[in-house]
């Protein structure tokens, strides 16, 4: 049986969602060789505006590259949670951004509020490496990709001035994955 | 933390379809491109503008898109292969100078990686409204050869193909490629290497040379600008020598010749990918980005035990008119998915004459079809 993962990481421009989907999806095409393919919505502007990376992982052909449910949802605002939460797998994850998603969520999905900024902050001295922190997280608590090829992947596509306090901010999101998963 | 560092599975890329988009250019020979910056085309004149000047090639950004179009013209007629990239409002901006290039017969590629319009629309999010204006946006009666990428690698194929249509038969191609497969990224192992075609050159004395030679067969070669052939190029209706004539025995051979040289050569130019079409009750019709929607749909319905086929336009201009006529008799009937109004579909209802039913699943806000919309679409045919 062939499986089709659907990510989406959603959230407004400047937030790093279409960079942190593209090493996650260099990650699962080139350092694992699944089959992969990526598109993103974004605003014609900079920053601001709604911005959006959806991630197909499979080991058949991808026709359809937008996600039809997702397996794993990043929401990094209330805008991102509001406009997808429905379109998750039953079995599925949302991640939020425990900062700026809030309110109380009463369906059936499992729901993680990470302080991804602030673990950010802590680790990378900016709140600008959340997204390199949830996808530590999505490496732990999914088998969409590995940690260590999301390493490579990010070593090899982002500049040398900003490669470290993002390899920080991932593998303290690997750490807080790990541990949620033991809870 | 570990610190091995892990290597990349052999030969795979993780690649952009404007990247894609820009190989295939570079892989066709091409000497110049010419462009006026515009989303979501600005990754192909990225990678041209890194390119070209280190392999002695051209590249200029010029003033806008008639500037640009008309530069390709000019840099063809110098004997390089030549093409531009835009989008929507560029290329209605380009239409003019299409014309002449069709008029005149010079090879040249354009490239539209369509947004939604009309107008400036939405920079960001694709669509297909431009197919009608690939086909007629320019005046006159005229022929005109349109290919449509629906993936990073056909991204590339196509473009190579581009290229070799143009050199092959001295004609504009346009590759009709959209937002959402000119952004998409994907997988692709190392791209296929592919015949290249360059135009045919004179080799009689100059003395005796004519541009426009309607005895020479669909195609007559063409001489370089400086390579000591004068000759004489003109938007006008023109004799054999280039200049204009408004007498009827030089006009109707060479309007003749025009759309033979495409209209003639129909198995040389167009291309289609087809499943299960001999045994489809329903025949989804579809291209670009729509024909990833379709096949998703046509997969989910195969798995219900529905009879449906893909007739995926390669070649969007012309169409393959005797392919659609020959699964009007065998099918019940075409659905036709497309990210517009339904361009094409207008047409196949032409083709199907009547023979088959022809429904369309159409959307054009700048989202993508999704693959339930076309099943429902199956389930209620």
């Amino acid at each position: 049986m062939s499986y089709r993962h659907d990510v989406r990481l959603a959230g407004e421009g400047g937030q790093g969602v279409v960079t942190g989907g593209l090493v996650l999806a260099e990650a699962a095409a080139v350092y694992e060789g699944k089959n992969v393919v990526m598109t993103q919505t974004y605003a014609p502007q900079q920053r601001g505006g709604s911005a959006r990376a959806e991630i197909i992982v499979s080991d058949a052909e991808i026709d359809y590259p937008k996600v039809l449910e997702a397996d794993v949802l990043l929401a990094l605002n209330q805008e991102a949670f509001d406009r997808y939460h429905h379109q998750v797998k039953r079995n599925g994850v949302i991640i939020v951004e425990s900062a700026h998603v809030g309110g109380e969520y009463s369906g059936h999905i499992k729901v993680l509020k990470v302080p991804l900024e602030e673990v950010s902050c802590h680790v990378a001295g900016t709140s600008q490496s959340a997204n390199f922190v949830a996808l530590g997280v999505v490496s732990e608590i999914s088998d969409i990709v590995s940690a260590s090829a999301l390493r490579a992947a990010l070593r090899a596509r982002l500049p040398q001035q900003v490669r470290q306090m993002n390899l920080k901010a991932l593998n303290a999101g690997v750490l807080l994955g790990r541990n949620m998963k033991r809870t | 933390m570990p610190t091995t560092i892990k290597q990349p599975k052999q030969s795979a890329r993780f690649m952009q379809g404007n990247e894609a988009i820009a190989e295939g250019a570079l892989a066709a020979g091409i000497g110049f491109f010419a462009a006026y910056p515009i989303t979501p085309a600005n990754e192909i004149s990225e990678a041209m503008a890194r390119e070209l000047p280190a392999r002695g090639a051209v590249f200029i950004q010029m003033e806008d898109e008639i500037a640009s179009m008309a530069a390709v013209i000019g840099a063809s007629l110098g004997g390089l292969k030549a093409a531009t990239a835009t989008s929507g409002p560029g290329f209605s901006l380009m239409q003019e100078q299409i014309g002449y290039a069709v008029a005149t017969e010079i090879p040249s590629v354009v490239i539209d990686v369509q947004r939604a319009g009309p107008s400036t629309g939405q920079p960001t999010f694709g669509a297909q409204g431009d197919v009608m204006q690939a086909r007629w946006g320019t005046h006159g009666d005229h022929p005109i050869i349109v290919l449509s990428p629906s993936s990073v690698s056909e991204c590339f194929a196509l473009t190579v193909r581009a290229f070799n249509l143009a050199e092959k038969y001295r004609t504009p191609v346009i590759l009709l490629a959209d937002e959402v497969v000119g952004h998409m990224r994907e997988r692709v192992s190392e791209f296929p290497v592919m015949e290249v075609v360059s135009r045919a050159r004179p080799e009689v004395h100059p003395e005796w040379y004519f541009p426009y030679d309607n005895d020479l067969g669909d195609v007559p070669p063409l001489a370089a600008f400086g390579d000591g052939y004068r000759y004489h190029v003109t938007g006008l209706f023109h004799d054999k020598s280039g200049f204009p004539t408004q007498r009827i025995d030089e006009i109707d051979p060479w309007f003749e010749r025009l759309f033979h040289k495409i209209e003639g050569n129909t198995d040389d130019i167009v291309e289609v990918s087809e499943e299960g079409t001999r045994e489809a009750e329903i025949v989804l019709v579809s291209y670009g980005a729509a024909a990833r929607s379709a096949r998703h749909a046509m997969k989910m319905a195969a798995a219900d035990g529905k009879r449906v086929g893909l007739l995926k336009l390669k070649t969007l201009w012309p169409l393959p008119e005797d392919r659609i006529k020959e699964l009007a008799r065998s099918a019940k009937g075409f659905i036709v998915v497309e990210m517009n109004r339904g361009q094409v579909r207008l047409d196949i209802e032409r083709l199907a004459a009547g023979r088959a039913a022809v429904e369309g699943v159409h959307r054009f806000d700048g989202e993508m079809i999704s693959p339930t919309s076309v099943l429902k679409a199956i389930e209620e045919f």
